[in-house]
């Protein structure tokens, strides 16, 4: 790793500028430091956040709660992809 | 509980492209939940207060929103806002509330005997209270203290409120018997020089009979009983005896005379809320002898105690004033002082004659009384055996 990204990584790691997802069983998905919902549908979400981008694949999505930069996704999930 | 009591709106938005909505909402740091699609409709829950917010977001991504339902308390208070009745009769009632607990809706007075409830309220009537009198307006301390001083029956008495009723405890002071030794033998003597009116002897020998001049010292009623085989014995003299005297007593009045006098009264209100003063008059004069009466009035309601006082400080000024009266006023002054002191001293006695005698000088007026008063004498004189 370069100088600089490890000095990027180090900020981000300590500043928490990091993404954090969690999943809890396949029912709730929660994201922090999302940046953008780029799609949305009942059975798809794709998001943006500073350093990664992923999509949700499953049924009934919804958003529980969307608040500074702070995302709660609840519903059946089927899949989480990186891209 | 919290988004309840913000108030939400529940939207129903159509049209395609919902991600641009929900992260426009996002940058415009507009909070929203409990979002979902369903039949190609969004569904979202936000506060009432980003509403106008949200409608131009979707009139600008060409969306048709809705609103499904309100929750929250905020919207029930607004639906009640416009019903004027409702306000008007909650202030009403908070407004006689006031009033009625805050004035004088009945007197009970407690304690008394021999002062009827209809003297107490009649003396209160004198001191301008009396049924809807202002409670807050009423001196307490000073109308309690007023009543003992008034009625001699009453040794001590306090005055206070409970919501509207006024009590007024009574207590009445009970003469104490006197602490009498039965067993202890003695005669009745004289305490004045005296000519016995009238002499009642319950037990003893009487030692003069009506009609007789006595000297101060003198036997009246003597403790020694002799029987008819001429055996004498001790006993305890009992009797009235009431009996002429006269006293002279002399009154002055100076021409010339420095007095203490009151000049004025000044009263100072104060507001104050939670103890913290709200408004404060004060303007006490320096130069004068003052004597300051504080009370402080409270107001309440359902007889709960509000948070605001009314204190009020009367301050009376004195001030010494030379008198000078002329020889007339002197007298008139004179007078007053025998009318007191006939009051004080002969109020339970009767003044069978009253002799005045003036002497005036330049200095003042002097006036001589020769009282002839017609009362019961005798003091009891233990017989030592």
């Amino acid at each position: 790793m370069k100088k600089e990204n490890k000095l990027k990584y180090y900020l981000r790691k300590n500043l928490y500028l990091d993404t954090t997802i969690s999943i809890n069983d396949n029912r709730e998905v929660i994201v922090e430091n999302c940046k953008k919902i780029l799609e949305y549908n009942d059975i798809f979400i794709k998001i943006s956040t500073p350093t990664v981008t992923f999509q949700i694949w499953g049924n009934n999505l919804s958003i529980k709660n969307y608040e500074d930069k702070g995302i709660i996704i609840e519903g059946v999930i089927s899949s989480i992809e990186f891209l | 509980m919290f988004r309840t009591l913000k108030g939400v709106i529940k939207l129903e938005i159509k049209g395609s492209g919902y991600e641009k909505l929900i992260n426009d909402m996002n940058e415009s740091s507009i909070p929203c939940f409990n979002v979902s699609i369903k039949s190609e409709k969004l569904y979202i829950e936000i506060y009432k207060k980003y509403f106008s917010k949200i409608e131009n977001i979707c009139k600008h991504h060409n969306l048709e929103i809705n609103i499904l339902s309100r929750k929250g308390a905020i919207f029930k208070i607004l639906k009640y806002s416009k019903r004027y009745g409702v306000a008007i009769g909650i202030l009403l009632f908070l407004t006689v509330s006031f009033f009625l607990s805050n004035i004088v809706l009945k007197i009970d007075i407690n304690g008394n005997d021999n002062v009827t409830d209809e003297e107490i309220v009649d003396f209160l009537k004198r001191n301008n209270i009396d049924y809807w009198s202002f409670i807050p307006e009423i001196d307490m301390d000073n109308t309690g203290r007023k009543l003992y001083i008034e009625f001699d029956e009453i040794s001590w008495a306090t005055v206070r409120n409970s919501g509207g009723i006024l009590i007024v405890d009574v207590r009445e002071g009970t003469d104490k018997p006197d602490m009498v030794p039965i067993n202890q033998k003695c005669n009745i003597i004289s305490d004045k020089n005296a000519q016995i009116i009238k002499i009642k002897v319950y037990s003893g020998t009487p030692a003069v009979s009506e009609g007789d001049g006595i000297a101060r010292g003198d036997v009246i009623i003597s403790g020694i009983v002799t029987d008819k085989f001429g055996k004498s014995q001790a006993v305890r003299a009992e009797g009235e005896i009431t009996a002429r005297y006269t006293e002279e007593v002399c009154f002055y009045q100076p021409l010339e005379s420095v007095s203490l006098i009151e000049c004025g009264k000044i009263e100072n209100k104060s507001l104050s809320l939670w103890g913290k003063n709200l408004y404060e008059k004060n303007n006490i004069p320096e130069d004068k002898m003052i004597k300051i009466v504080s009370r402080t009035n409270d107001f309440s309601i359902f007889s709960i105690k509000l948070p605001i006082e009314i204190s009020t400080d009367t301050y009376y000024l004195y001030e010494y004033k030379e008198m000078t009266d002329t020889p007339i006023s002197a007298e008139e002054k004179c007078i007053e002082k025998i009318k007191d002191y006939e009051e004080i001293f002969y109020s339970d006695k009767i003044i069978y004659n009253k002799e005045v005698i003036k002497e005036n000088d330049s200095k003042g007026v002097k006036i001589r009384v020769i009282y002839t008063i017609d009362s019961k004498i005798g003091v009891k004189q233990n017989i030592i055996v």
